[in-house]
């Protein structure tokens, strides 16, 4: 376990120094700064725009450093020799893996804590609802997710394929149901069995879609957060075997 | 008894488009411990990927690979220290920090940290540079902060990939000394290197491997034999394997 937060505390200071971080959070506080603009424009609508832009803003930010800094990591450690260094070590690749990746997750979560925390203060008064916790948590868990999966693609592919395969993954479970529509219309009212199985495969974003200030303000039922959690974190325990399993036998030079 | 010993050591690896190429062939030698080894043949000879495999950063095809008479284990690892050539070393770190965190990679204490650190890092010469974040390092600093890395947890053997390669001759000289001061202590080094002189001044032994496969492997002497320098008796021998 030592090792693991070793690992991970070292991967954490590696990441918040890259160029890429920065250019991520001038971006996030651009988007919340103008949600905040958009917002104070209207008079009655002022929260509801500032939280609806404001988390997508955040979400968006945040996929694109999961999917950069996780496709990236491990093919750096591999091309810069660093992590034959490491594994001469008495440590196994498992711990080598999962140090990384909670690096990370790290990585992820603070980013995740600060950006909603200026989201929040700057609806300052208007607003004080435990939900915003629920959201900010699904879009979190969304994101690991990706990051998980950008993080496993990047054993195999190269990084920009890998952010690739990730940010097509996020857009196509974000349209199922609209590709549903158009595919039931296409055949009469009848969807095809390949896309009822296909639609299992990838895990589903859009049912789980809860960044609007809609959902904060009004709240989300507890079944629907208990499965979320479970349909994210068993995704997540898939993606994270998958790693470890690929990366037990990789040649790594 | 052989620090290292390696049996018929095969690897292949995926051609370009199709297929594979085999580029270690029944790759067999032993380092005596307590010694120093040279590991030479030119570039592209399969050097770095001996090493790969012998540490098994690569799955090799066949072959057994002996540390002190055992297969590596997360145990026998502890008596191994290993600098692969010029790598990245989390530049963003001091010197310290960089031991710090391979010796929490190492030991589950840090008891005897502290006296060790400054021992490794005045052998290497960096101590007065302790608390310098690596980014302003020179490329021989650098190369210095690898070796203190692999020297961190006192190990029996050290295995060095192109250690020399790089450098400035003020930076060879420096880590030269640094191998010859190891040798007195009794370690094992292990290192490839195409600088034949290098070879020639530190190893009592040698390996040549030539396009996958073992030329020599024995006491430096015995091959240099009627030839003056190791140089001369190289040249000879790829020759002859040639024809």
């Amino acid at each position: 376990m030592k090792k693991v937060w070793t690992l991970a505390v070292t991967t954490f200071q590696e990441l918040i120094r890259e160029k890429f971080f920065v250019v991520g959070l001038v971006m996030a506080f651009l988007l919340v700064a103008l949600s905040y603009l958009l917002g104070s424009l209207s008079f009655y609508e002022q929260t509801r725009i500032l939280f609806n832009i404001g988390t997508m803003g955040i979400e968006l930010v945040l996929i694109g450093l999961a999917l950069f800094s996780g496709s990236v990591l491990i093919h750096k450690e591999i091309e810069l020799r660093t992590c034959q260094i490491i594994l001469t070590r008495p440590l196994s690749r498992t711990i080598f893996l999962l140090g990384k990746w909670t690096g990370l997750l790290i990585f992820i979560f603070l980013t995740t804590l600060l950006l909603g925390l200026v989201l929040l203060l700057l609806s300052f008064e208007q607003f004080s609802n435990l939900n915003y916790l629920f959201v900010l948590e699904q879009i979190f868990l969304k994101v690991v997710l990706l990051m998980s999966l950008a993080f496993f693609m990047g054993l195999v592919l190269r990084p920009v394929l890998a952010s690739l395969v990730g940010l097509s993954l996020y857009l196509l479970s974000h349209s199922v149901q609209d590709i549903q529509f158009f595919l039931k219309r296409a055949h009469g009212g009848q969807i095809p069995d390949w896309f009822l199985i296909a639609q299992k495969l990838i895990p589903r974003f859009d049912q789980f879609n809860w960044k609007s200030f809609y959902f904060i303000e009004k709240g989300i039922p507890s079944e629907s957060f208990a499965m979320m959690n479970f349909h994210y974190l068993s995704w997540i325990f898939l993606i994270l075997s998958a790693c470890l399993l690929v990366w037990r036998k990789k040649d790594i030079g | 008894m052989n620090a290292i010993s390696v049996d018929k050591l095969v690897k292949w690896m995926p051609a370009q488009f199709v297929g594979k190429n085999q580029i270690l062939f029944d790759v067999s030698f032993q380092v005596p411990a307590g010694q120093a080894c040279g590991f030479v043949g030119n570039n592209g000879a399969g050097k770095t990927t001996s090493l790969k495999c012998i540490l098994e950063f690569l799955n090799k095809d066949s072959g057994d690979i002996l540390f002190f008479g055992e297969k590596l284990q997360v145990s026998t690892r502890t008596r191994i220290g290993y600098l692969p050539e010029r790598p990245y070393l989390y530049e963003f770190l001091t010197v310290w920090d960089f031991l710090k965190f391979h010796w929490n990679l190492t030991f589950s204490s840090q008891l005897n940290f502290a006296s060790k650190a400054e021992e490794v890092l005045k052998l290497v010469g960096l101590f007065e540079n302790k608390d310098k974040v690596m980014r302003k390092f020179s490329k021989g600093m650098l190369q210095r902060a690898g070796l203190a890395q692999a020297l961190i947890h006192s190990p029996d053997l050290l295995i060095l990939d192109e250690p020399m390669s790089g450098l400035d001759p003020d930076g060879r000289l420096l880590v030269k000394n640094i191998l010859k001061e190891l040798k007195k202590q009794g370690k094992t080094l292990f290192f490839s290197s195409h600088l034949l002189e290098d070879v020639e001044e530190l190893c009592e032994n040698l390996v040549i491997i030539h396009h996958g496969r073992i030329l020599y492997s024995g006491e430096r002497k015995n091959f240099q034999n009627q030839y003056q320098t190791l140089e001369q008796a190289f040249a000879a021998r790829k020759a002859e394997f040639q024809t």
